[in-house]
């Protein structure tokens, strides 16, 4: 009998959301009935839909008990959403969070964003130090002459180091540390695109700079996928050495752009000694495309990069060889900020044995998740299900361990350097091609 | 007269509250008259509906258009917002999907032969093709209607459950587990809004709910009998240069090595299939790789082997395994090397990496169990077809232990099947799983040592290698009561 359509459209989004807060506001009757209907909504979902029925025994209906009168209490929205945020921590997961409703911008006019400006600088904390560990090369950070290794001690008027410490002790024993403390520190360089903003930097001879760098519209194409929050997907290939291709993208999303690109880009290399697909700084997106992309790389039907495990059923993560797979050397660059779909990419070539892993640690966030948008208009967003890569191990708690640790230092990025993709390319110099 | 005749139309299939349920074959051909009838049917050649899509509750919609043409092509793609385009495809023997995300991929085995029924034109006229057993269930509400539950058993060995409507006779439910590149996934699909459409009802609304998530499709207009374009249904480039690669992969001697066999095996428990494989051997290097994949349903247990290769020597002595299957939910992953009379495995599975290593003899034959079968193929090739000597082998079981294994050759026999009549070697023999417990078996095997069938009686265990077709027995004299009173229109 009739089927209609089958497709497993399935979505891991993105690490914690970076919306600005709603300032504190009274609530109205209608605002307060709402969020008490998120509340139900979100504790209902949690009861029905996470994959281990016994809540790695959480009394959950405790819980359910114990945080209603927060949520009936609740003065202002912050208020509210502290509420559903303490349930879901209760979960101690990745991918179970709200989303304020301001995150979601006006896309009405996509040719000037508004409050969504960048400077082009991508950064890391090394150390206790926020550090500039990239600049877009056509970017206002580029124009201004930041420099890669620069530590950044002020943006506007706040002090990174105050940010780093407050948010890096909550965060002190977490893989989710570099991810949280990245876009933690990103956020206080945006600003309104056509205003600049004052930004401190220490330079590789300890002297301060001080720049004033012009936001501009983000890197990227701006793209929607459900309720995630709109966001910039770009995607570069070169070659970086003669012989060895280059891939970088930001995120998992925008497949039609994306896939295709990405496509092209092995296809342009399939003569190529090596392959580097670059993953640092991504923090994952629609999981499908992690098995479409793999498709290039592994030439055997059946394989998998790992397993779904839900309440109901498991669901593999399957690739599909391409007509043409390449079939030399894959290096993928890997760090602390790399999450979810690109940690799933990862873990998953790297168990089949099809790529070895250069740099640091995954963030260990990778689980599976809906976004649902709930009755007071904040997003909701849980996992779905466990995630268990297909060498026998859950990467959530875990992560990606590279097969060589090459981690961001700042000696090497004032010398121009990049340790995790030199390491790489010393692997393919003493790679046969068509041979790993 | 109006009115007797309204009560007649409110009343098909609904009797009075002791009633007997209606046959399931009643049931079916009065939804295929409900609809429009089997010459309103007969009529439509093609359809091409546009519509929408939506995963309720995510914000993700797009646009869905279908071209259907008798008797077996189907093309559909969707445009979802913020993903790019979905599209898959049947066009008469390859079932394919194309994903912005995932790629394109050929359709293979269950979920081929699903794919193909779906795209059977007029398909609830081809119900009898369809299913090779339908029976009624019982009755149960859907949304608030009463209806039979219709539990119909397709050829390929799955299972349907039917929910029609015992006031109008429509089809509102169906829930079968469906076959996808990631796994087997329950699916409930709830159909309302029908509407005619070239003269026969179709729901024009589908809810489909599975793997947690909710579809919903509506079919905004549906043209009938419209000309479709010839290359609507023809394999895109991509597709066509994935099927030009598997007929290569199927013909290794372009890459140097030899095909040294191959094939296919189906396999009944108690006269139902159970269970499909395939398999090929390539012989390159010294070397024999014996590889295949298949999909067994056994009652409840449903199994799928991702691939089993087995490789060995020029004299069939084990050198390496490999084993990726799902049997359930349960996942099992095994490595397993030979060497100095030792199996080491490596033995993934949801609880975590584990290394084993068991003692082997230099002839064991590496199996899985209970399937695939095919790799009972190195036993044929290594047994002596010496008359009346028992021969002692061994078997070592995939990550688990070696079983002895107990060979005695009976001679030349013919042996009879639904399409031929073949002179086969017929050896008898005996695999110890347990200690006192022996699983007997016979294999009958062509003089290049493939195995053409096998029996294990004591299992009820059937194996035919394609093209040695099964004898199907006659069907038992009916012993069932009269057919209940023939279906009052709608």
């Amino acid at each position: 009998m009739r089927r209609g359509i089958l497709a497993c459209v399935l979505c891991l989004a993105l690490g914690p959301g970076s919306g600005a807060q709603n300032p504190a506001a009274g609530l109205s009757p209608q605002e307060r009935r709402l969020n008490q209907q998120s509340f139900e909504y979100v504790w209902t979902t949690i009861r029905d839909k996470f994959w281990d029925p016994a809540f790695g025994g959480l009394n959950w209906q405790a819980v359910h008990d114990e945080l209603k009168p927060k949520m009936d209490a609740a003065q202002t929205m912050p208020e509210a959403r502290a509420v559903l945020t303490e349930m879901l921590g209760r979960l101690k997961l990745t991918h179970f969070e709200i989303i304020p409703s301001d995150a979601y911008s006006d896309l009405d006019d996509v040719t000037a964003p508004r409050g969504d400006g960048e400077t082009g600088i991508d950064l890391r904390v090394i150390g206790d130090k926020a550090v500039v560990n990239d600049v877009d090369p056509d970017s206002p950070a580029a124009n201004a002459s930041v420099r890669r290794g620069w530590e950044i001690e002020r943006a506007d008027k706040t002090e990174l180091s105050r940010t780093i410490a407050k948010a890096g002790q909550a965060y002190q024993h977490s893989s989710l540390r570099g991810l949280v403390l990245r876009q933690a520190l990103l956020g206080r360089l945006q600003g309104n695109i056509g205003e600049p903003i004052e930004i401190v930097f220490r330079d590789g001879a300890g002297k301060t700079v001080v720049k004033q760098v012009p936001e501009a519209r983000p890197r990227g194409t701006l793209t929607k996928f459900g309720f995630l929050p709109a966001a910039y997907v770009w995607i570069e290939s070169r070659r970086v050495a003669p012989g060895v291709g280059y891939i970088r993208f930001n995120m998992f999303l925008d497949p039609a752009h994306v896939m295709k690109e990405f496509g092209d880009a092995v296809e342009a290399c399939m003569s190529c000694r090596g392959l580097i697909v670059d993953l640092r700084g991504n923090p994952g997106g629609i999981g499908a495309m992690a098995m479409g992309m793999a498709g290039w790389f592994v030439d055997r039907d059946g394989e998998r990069l790992g397993t779904l495990y839900m309440r109901d059923g498991t669901l593999n993560f399957t690739i599909n060889p391409r007509p043409e797979v390449y079939s030399g050397a894959l290096a993928i660059l890997v760090d602390s900020t790399s999450a979810s779909t690109a940690e799933i990419f990862a873990g998953g070539l790297k168990d089949l044995k099809r790529a070895r892993i250069f740099g640091e640690r995954t963030a260990a966030a990778a689980l599976p998740s809906a976004i649902e948008m709930l009755p007071n208009g904040d997003g909701f967003q849980y996992a779905l299900a466990n995630y268990i890569s297909e060498g026998g191990k859950a990467l959530e708690g875990s992560g990606v361990e590279p097969d060589v640790e090459a981690p961001w230092t700042r000696e090497a990025l004032l010398a121009g350097r990049d340790p995790a993709l030199e390491a790489a390319l010393d692997w393919i110099e003493s790679v046969k091609k068509g041979t790993q | 007269m109006r009115i007797i005749l309204a009560v007649l139309l409110a009343a098909p299939l609904a009797l009075a509250a002791d009633e007997t349920a209606p046959k399931a074959e009643t049931i079916l051909d009065h939804f295929i008259e409900v609809t429009g009838g089997k010459a309103a049917y007969e009529k439509r050649h093609s359809k091409v509906s546009h519509g929408t899509v939506e995963f309720v509750g995510r914000g993700i919609r797009g646009q869905m258009t279908e071209y259907d043409e008798a008797p077996d092509k189907l093309y559909r793609t969707a445009q979802f917002e913020g993903v790019g385009d979905e599209e898959e495809g049947v066009d008469g023997k390859v079932a394919w999907e194309k994903s912005s995300m995932q790629g394109p991929r050929i359709k293979e085995g269950k979920e081929k032969d699903e794919s193909m029924e779906e795209a059977m034109f007029n398909e609830p006229l081809l119900w009898r093709q369809i299913y090779s057993e339908v029976t009624t269930a019982g009755s149960e509400l859907v949304n608030g209607e009463d209806c039979w539950k219709v539990t119909a058993a397709t050829k390929n060995g799955k299972t349907e459950n039917l929910f029609f409507s015992k006031k109008t006779g429509l089809l509102l439910k169906e829930t079968a587990v469906q076959t996808t590149q990631m796994g087997e996934i329950p699916v409930e699909t709830l159909m309302s809004d029908y509407r005619e459409f070239g003269g026969v009802l179709e729901p024009a609304t589908l809810r489909q709910k599975f793997a947690g998530q909710e579809l919903l499709l509506r079919i905004n207009d549906m043209k009938v009998n419209t000309e479709i374009p010839a290359d609507r249904f023809a394999l895109p480039p991509d597709i066509q240069a994935l099927v030009e690669k598997a007929k290569k992969a199927e013909k290794p001697e372009a890459s140097g090595a030899a095909n040294a066999g191959g094939g296919e095996f189906t396999v009944y428990m108690s006269g139902n299939q159970v269970e499909t494989e395939k398999y090929s051997l390539v012989s390159a290097d010294g070397k024999y790789t014996w590889s295949g994949s298949g999909e067994a349903h056994m009652g409840p247990m449903q199994m799928k082997i991702q691939n089993y290769t087995i490789v060995t020597d020029a004299h069939n002595q084990p050198l390496e395994a490999d084993l990726d299957m799902q049997l359930g939910q349960i996942l099992r992953k095994v490595k397993t090397t030979f060497a100095d009379g030792k199996a080491r495995s490596e033995i993934a599975s949801a609880q975590g990496p584990q290394i084993k290593e068991d003692a082997v003899s230099a002839d064991t034959v590496v199996l899985a169990y209970p399937v695939p079968v095919f790799p009972l193929s190195v036993l044929a090739r290594k047994v002596s077809f010496e008359p009346g000597q028992t021969q002692q082998l061994h078997a070592y079981l995939i990550g688990q232990k070696e079983v002895p294994v107990t060979v005695k050759y009976l001679g030349r026999e013919t042996v009879e099947f639904a399409n031929q009549k073949a002179d086969l070697h017929h050896l008898t023999g005996s695999v110890t799983l347990q200690p006192g417990q022996d699983m007997s078996m016979d294999m009958w095997v062509t003089d290049d040592r493939r195995i053409a069938k096998i029996l294990v009686p004591a299992q009820k265990l059937e194996v035919y290698r394609q093209g040695y077709d099964r004898i199907v027995p006659p069907p038992p004299p009916a012993t069932a009561p009269p057919d209940a009173a023939p279906p009052k229109s709608n």
